[in-house]
Parts: C-alpha cells; sequence; structure tokens
C-alpha cells in the first residue's frame, strides 16, 4: 500500500491502537470536548435551558465585569485560595516530617490523620456545622479554656471564609501528607549521611536537601491545591444549601455563584461565560506553574 | 496486518458493550423527540376532548408526579389523596416520586422527559420558569373543565399567575403572622393576654424580652427580624416588612420594579435598628447557635426567641416537639406602624403550585388530577388539618384546627386585602435573592437601608 515503510506501519499502528482507544476516546469527546464547546458557543447567548439560545455576542463577557457580586465571588475565591494552598502544603509538609520520624504510634498517627480524607465531605461538612457551633459547638468549648471568648464561626461574616478553610484542611491534610510521605521516602539516605559528616544542622538539611528533593512533590501539591481552590464548590454548598452565600455573600465563591445563576437564575448563558473565565484562568495559572517550574523545581535524574 | 484485524471483533463488542452501558441514561434523546410530538399532537385533542374524565375512561393511563412534600406524615397523606383519586378512576394510576431538588425538575423539562405533574413547595421559581416556557398555561383547561377559579382564596390563585394566565392550581396557602411566647411575656412584665398592637410597641416590647451578658452575649431576644428568612418559603423578611410598612416591591400597572420606596427602606430601616442596639455580630452568634428551624433547637421552640413573623405551622410543630412550651404560644395579626393601623395583619401569601410542566404526555389527565386534588373541599380539609396549613378554598368542610384561634389569625389574615403576593417575574428568583442580599448587608453594616435598596432597585430595573 504504502510508498515508504516507515509511513505505512505508523499507520498499521495507529489502525490497530484506534479501537482500543475507542470507549476513552468517546467518552472524551462526548462528555468533555463537546460539551466545553457548546458552552462556550452558550456564553455567547441568551441562553435559559428551556427555550433557543440566542446571540448576543460578549454581552455576557462585559455584563460580568460590570457585576459587583461577580467581584464579590472572585474575591472570596482568591481569598481561601492565597491561604488555603500554602496551609494545606505546610500543615501536611510539618506533619510528614514528623511522621517521617521513628516516633511512638507512628502508624496510628498516620492513620489518625488520613482518617478525615476518606470521610465523604458532605457527611464531614454536616458535622462541622456541630462543631462551629458558637453556643453549643465543641470548638468554642475548647477556646474557652484558654480564655478565648466565643466565636460565630460560619454566622461571621469575617470568620465564616476561614471556617469553612478549617474544614477543607481536615479533610484534606491526610491526602497532602501521604504524598509528602511518599515523597521523603525517595530521598537518598547518603546524602543526608554526606551532609551529617560535613556538619550540616538539622535546618540545613532540611533546606538543602529535603526541600529541594521534594520539589516535584511540592509542585505537584500546590498545583492540585490552587486548581482545588479556584474551583471550591461541595462543602460551601452544604453548608449554606439554604442561603447561598450567607452571611453577607462572604461565602459565595465562585462556582456557587456559577451555580446560582445557571439554575436558580436561569442564566445559562451568563454562567457558560463565568465557567469559560474560570476554565482559562485555572489553564493560565497551571501554564504559568509549568513555565516556572523548569527554573526552581529540581529533578533528580535531569544534568 | 494480521493481528489489527483479529482485534477488530472484540473492540466492537467492547465499544458495543459501552454503548448498552449508556442507553440506559441515553434514552432521553429519542424520547424527548417522541414526547416533542406528542405535545403537539395531545394539545389538539386535549382542546377537543372537553370531558378530560370520558375522554381517558377507557384507555388506561399512567402519570408521574414529583412532589416536593418529600417524606413522612405529608407524603403519607398525598397517597391517600392519589388511592382516593385512583378509586374513583379505575383506569388512572399515579406514581408520586419526592424530587425536592428544581434543578432536576428543571434538566428533566429541559431535556423534553418531564414527569406529567409538578407539586412544588413555593410558587417562586413559576415566574422564571413560565416566562421560559417551561410550564403549560393551564387557562383553557380550567375553562373547558368547568372549575370556578372564585372557589380558590384569591391571593393564593394570584400567586399561580404570570402575566395574566394561570400556570398552577393552588394547593394549602401559607402565610405569616405575630407568634410570641405569653410564658416570656409575663417574665418581662408584659402582660401576656395583650399583645403589641402597633409596631412601635412590638419594638419597646422587644427590648424587654431582651436579655443579654455583660460580654453583650445574647442568651434571650425579644424579636429578630430575619427569623426565620427563607426557610418557611417567604423570599425574606423583608418582603413582608416593606408590605407592612406601607411599601411594596413591584407596581403592577406600570410594570416597574419599586425596589426603594421610601416605605421600604424604612421598614429596613427599622430592621437594622434592632442589629445596632443588640450588636450585629451578637445577632449573628445568636442565630448561628440555633438548631435547624422547627426542631425542638430552633429559636422559639428552645424558648429563646419570644416573637416571631412566622406561620400556624410553627406553633403546630412546637406542639409536637415541646408540647409545655408550646401550652404559651399564641398567635395574633402582626402590628402596622400606628400611623397606618390598617395594614395591621400584613403577610406574604403563597401556595404549593401544582403544576404541569411542557412537554407532559398527558395534559389532560394530570389536570383532571390537580383539579381533584385542589377543588375538593373534604381533601382540602383534610390536609389542611394534617400539615396545618391553610386551606386554598374559601369554603371547606368543618376541620377541627379551624375552629382554633390561632389558626383563625391566619385564615382571616389570607383573606385580607394586606395578604400579599411576590411578583411573579421573569427574575422573580434573582429579585428575592438580592432583595436578601440588601437585607443582609444591611442588618449587618455594611450598607445603610437607602444605599442597599437604591442599589436593587439599579440591579433589577437592569433586569428588567
Amino acid at each position: 500500500m504504502s510508498a515508504r515503510p516507515g509511513t505505512g506501519r505508523a499507520a498499521r499502528q495507529l489502525a490497530a491502537a484506534l479501537p482500543f482507544l475507542a470507549p476513552w476516546l468517546i467518552g472524551l469527546i462526548g462528555l468533555i470536548v463537546v460539551p466545553v464547546v457548546l458552552v462556550l458557543y452558550w456564553s455567547f447567548t441568551n441562553f435559559n435551558l428551556l427555550q433557543a439560545p440566542q446571540w448576543v455576542g460578549a454581552q455576557n463577557y462585559q455584563n460580568l465585569v460590570a457585576d459587583p457580586t461577580f467581584w464579590t465571588s472572585v474575591g472570596n475565591t482568591l481569598y481561601i485560595t492565597l491561604i488555603g494552598v500554602p496551609a494545606g502544603v505546610i500543615i501536611g509538609l510539618g506533619t510528614a516530617l514528623l511522621l517521617n520520624r521513628d516516633v511512638r504510634g507512628r502508624d496510628f498517627h498516620r492513620a489518625a490523620i488520613f482518617l478525615p480524607a476518606i470521610v465523604p465531605p458532605v457527611a464531614g461538612a454536616i458535622v462541622w456545622i456541630w462543631i462551629l457551633n458558637p453556643d453549643y459547638g465543641l470548638l468554642n468549648a475548647v477556646l474557652s479554656i484558654f480564655h478565648v471568648s466565643p466565636l460565630g464561626w460560619l454566622g461571621d461574616p469575617s470568620w465564616a471564609k476561614l471556617a469553612e478553610l478549617l474544614i477543607v484542611l481536615w479533610g484534606s491534610i491526610g491526602q497532602i501528607m501521604i504524598v509528602f510521605l511518599a515523597g521523603l521516602k525517595e530521598v537518598p539516605e547518603q546524602l543526608y549521611e554526606a551532609a551529617s559528616i560535613d556538619g550540616a544542622s538539622g535546618w540545613a538539611r532540611f533546606r538543602h536537601i529535603t526541600l529541594p528533593m521534594l520539589g516535584p512533590v511540592l509542585f505537584y501539591n500546590v498545583v492540585v491545591g490552587v486548581i482545588f481552590y479556584l474551583q471550591f464548590f461541595e462543602q460551601a454548598f452544604v453548608i449554606t444549601s439554604k442561603d447561598l452565600g450567607a452571611p453577607v455573600n462572604s461565602t459565595l465563591y465562585y462556582t456557587i455563584y456559577l451555580y446560582q445563576n445557571a439554575f436558580d437564575f436561569l442564566k445559562m448563558g451568563y454562567a457558560a461565560a463565568m465557567a469559560w473565565v474560570l476554565f482559562l484562568t485555572t489553564l493560565a495559572v497551571t501554564v504559568l506553574f509549568f513555565a516556572f517550574q523548569r527554573r526552581l523545581v529540581f529533578y533528580a535524574g535531569e544534568d | 496486518m494480521q493481528r489489527p484485524r483479529r482485534a477488530w471483533p472484540f473492540i466492537l463488542a467492547a465499544v458495543s458493550l459501552v454503548f448498552a452501558a449508556c442507553s440506559g441514561s441515553a434514552t432521553s434523546a429519542p424520547s424527548s423527540a417522541a414526547s416533542a410530538a406528542s405535545q403537539g399532537a395531545s394539545a389538539a385533542p386535549a382542546v377537543s376532548a372537553a370531558p378530560a374524565a370520558s375522554a381517558t375512561a377507557a384507555a388506561p393511563v399512567h402519570l408521574t408526579m414529583w412532589q416536593q412534600w418529600g417524606g413522612g406524615h405529608e407524603e403519607d397523606a398525598l397517597k391517600k389523596i392519589i388511592s382516593d383519586y385512583e378509586a374513583l378512576h379505575p383506569n388512572v394510576t399515579i406514581d408520586e416520586v419526592p424530587v425536592t431538588d428544581n434543578s432536576k425538575i428543571l434538566t428533566a423539562i429541559s431535556g423534553g422527559n418531564p414527569p406529567d405533574i409538578v407539586d412544588l413547595v413555593s410558587s417562586l421559581p413559576l415566574g422564571e420558569w413560565a416566562s421560559k416556557g417551561a410550564l403549560m398555561p393551564l387557562d383553557s383547561l380550567i375553562s373547558q373543565s368547568g372549575i370556578d377559579t372564585s372557589v380558590y382564596v384569591p391571593a393564593a390563585l394570584q400567586a399561580m399567575t404570570v402575566s395574566g394566565k394561570v400556570y398552577g392550581l393552588p394547593f394549602m396557602d401559607f402565610n405569616v403572622g405575630l407568634v410570641y411566647n405569653k410564658a416570656l411575656f409575663t417574665q418581662a412584665g408584659i402582660d401576656p393576654s395583650s399583645p403589641p398592637k402597633t409596631i412601635e410597641e412590638l419594638t419597646a416590647d422587644a427590648d424587654k424580652l431582651t436579655k443579654q451578658d455583660a460580654n453583650g452575649r445574647i442568651t434571650q431576644l425579644g424579636f429578630l427580624p430575619e427569623y426565620p428568612g427563607t426557610s418557611n418559603g417567604q423570599v425574606c423578611t423583608l418582603e413582608d416588612a416593606g408590605w407592612l410598612f406601607g411599601g411594596g416591591w413591584y407596581d403592577g400597572t406600570t410594570s416597574k420594579v419599586t425596589a426603594n420606596l421610601p416605605q421600604n427602606v424604612a421598614a429596613l430601616a427599622w430592621e437594622a435598628g434592632f442589629y445596632q442596639k443588640y450588636g450585629a455580630q451578637n445577632i449573628a452568634n445568636f442565630l448561628q447557635s440555633a438548631g435547624a428551624y422547627l426542631t425542638a433547637q430552633d429559636l422559639l421552640e428552645s424558648g429563646k426567641l419570644a416573637m416571631v413573623y412566622d406561620g400556624p405551622w410553627s406553633i403546630a410543630f412546637a406542639q409536637a416537639n415541646v408540647p409545655d412550651l408550646a401550652k404559651n404560644l399564641a398567635a395574633a395579626p402582626f402590628p402596622a406602624p400606628a400611623a397606618m393601623p390598617q395594614l395591621t395583619g400584613t403577610s406574604f401569601i403563597d401556595s404549593n403550585p401544582q403544576v404541569i410542566p411542557q412537554g407532559a404526555k398527558n395534559p389532560a389527565a394530570a389536570f383532571d388530577f390537580i383539579r381533584y386534588e385542589t377543588t375538593d373541599p373534604q381533601v382540602t380539609a383534610t390536609f389542611a388539618q394534617l400539615i396545618q396549613n391553610l386551606p386554598q378554598l374559601q369554603q371547606t368542610p368543618p376541620f377541627a384546627l379551624a375552629s382554633d384561634p390561632n389558626f383563625q389569625v391566619f385564615i382571616k389574615e389570607a383573606n385580607s386585602s394586606n395578604a400579599h403576593v411576590w411578583p411573579q417575574l421573569p427574575f422573580s428568583t434573582e429579585y428575592g435573592v438580592k432583595l436578601c442580599e440588601a437585607q443582609q448587608a444591611t442588618l449587618y453594616g455594611k450598607s445603610t437601608p437607602q444605599q442597599a435598596l437604591d442599589n436593587l432597585q439599579t440591579q433589577m430595573a437592569a433586569a428588567q
């Protein structure tokens, strides 16, 4: 068939591979590519799910810029991202370092810290609503031992985001810790030995061996964390299901406002525009991270 | 070339398996086309087949009803209505399914495969849904069936009406009044037999009924303007307060949003006064500490709130949960400003719309059931007694609650000119949500009443 033997072989291999890939390809096209393209189209229309969409050009995007509630939701989302990602990484790395040593009951502690990760987020959030209750809650009771006056937590506009962050961190630290622990196991023991012989302090060993060797793991946790918080929805939706964003829109995150526009206000076109802005933002942030990664992250085995 | 060729049959088998697995959820595609066709076809016969019952008498009819009562005794009562109807119409079977999530209903309608009947918990989505063609206008079915719509409480029917067309039949009305705890009145030295007559009296009584410790922590509150919020089916409490002060939210004659009427601003300022006096954060903590609404831990039932702007069910649930406290609960018309005594007893009113989605396969049969459900006086009386909501009919056979003086307060309010309906507009839900945002922003000191409502007015005028 083919003139050049090389291309003929590649084509044959592709022909052989495609059927094997078909189930996955069909899923990708049907469940991701087509919806994403449709959402892009709808974002330029006035669409309410029930009637045919009407083309409105960039109107939805212009309205977004002028919508104060949109900017509130952006602010709330940035807030939890900028606090949540560093907090998750620092606490996760800290617990991993502690539990990487030969402490007593190490396996028990690891299991205990990982346990919340297997609690369904909805169930966890409902239990936390009670723990954070200003009057009867466990947390305020504990704080009162230290003479901290009771906090409003989820009812207080200035604390509600932090309270939700606490719930999310409780559920995600275990996962982050496990990844760091796996990374720590990969650090060659002889590096530490060599450093000790050279008289490096504990901090110096951490700073110049552990941290660089953990680079890829750290990078992974940061990227995954940023994407998670930019799209944060589940727990916030459960906690404020009766009154999305309460109190005073302090927990109205990007995706919550998107949901509200789509399904409560039937502004599907507007919600589609929000979805695309979020998609492009997430993409841009991720690309940016990968660009910086070349300079900042050290991969063992590279020259 | 040998290997790929041999692999094909296996791959095809695998792919067809995947399709087989998908088809379970993908059935809506072909059936949506079918139902779109049948919708066009069935709409015409429905017009000609005036006596719906005789048209459906022969062929077996199966209807699906999505209902938002949920489970428990309310679902049992609904099942009883259905089985009574099935006994009268042996060819009809009706399946009821609890579906509380509105977005699920919406996607079913837009997917072209809706249930025959939806029993909604509130008329709030009606404006949005009807104006976008999700619901079937019922006017022609009403006139064919010969229902005299004047049997309904007028305000309840008004809540079902969007731009002059009726999109649902009302079932079980609900409104709010002053519910107060007489024991707390006595403790505070207020005569429990004379609830406040004006809003000024109510505000003064509320101060006497409020207990704060040295740190400002509230242990008991006289009145909490934002409670119980949207939980009782209203848009938000400011909705009622606006009407109570002589304001309103929409001018039907000019078709204009009227969010920043001076009376509405005065109402919001009155609400905000409580937060300034007691400390917004103290109130927020007090509110957050309450358990779920209508449980023994909610503010009224735990005896921490003396007066509430709420419906007859709040007394009913207290009787079930905390009978000792419930003995001291009484209802009265909610007082109006001293200068406007005629507005005493102002309240929102709403009902549970029984609607037929656009694209339903058998609208005539579906309508005949909701006609029976909403116009049969005995069904209405039984259900009203059971769930302690108001009958949507003006006349019903006597039931025990109807002679209860507390319950009578609400029945009287429902039939008065002070019963108001949230405007049914293409943006009703959004207007409601943003109204609550404006209220919250003011109560928690982020905005002045005037600013918040001016802002709302601008936003909603743009939505129009």
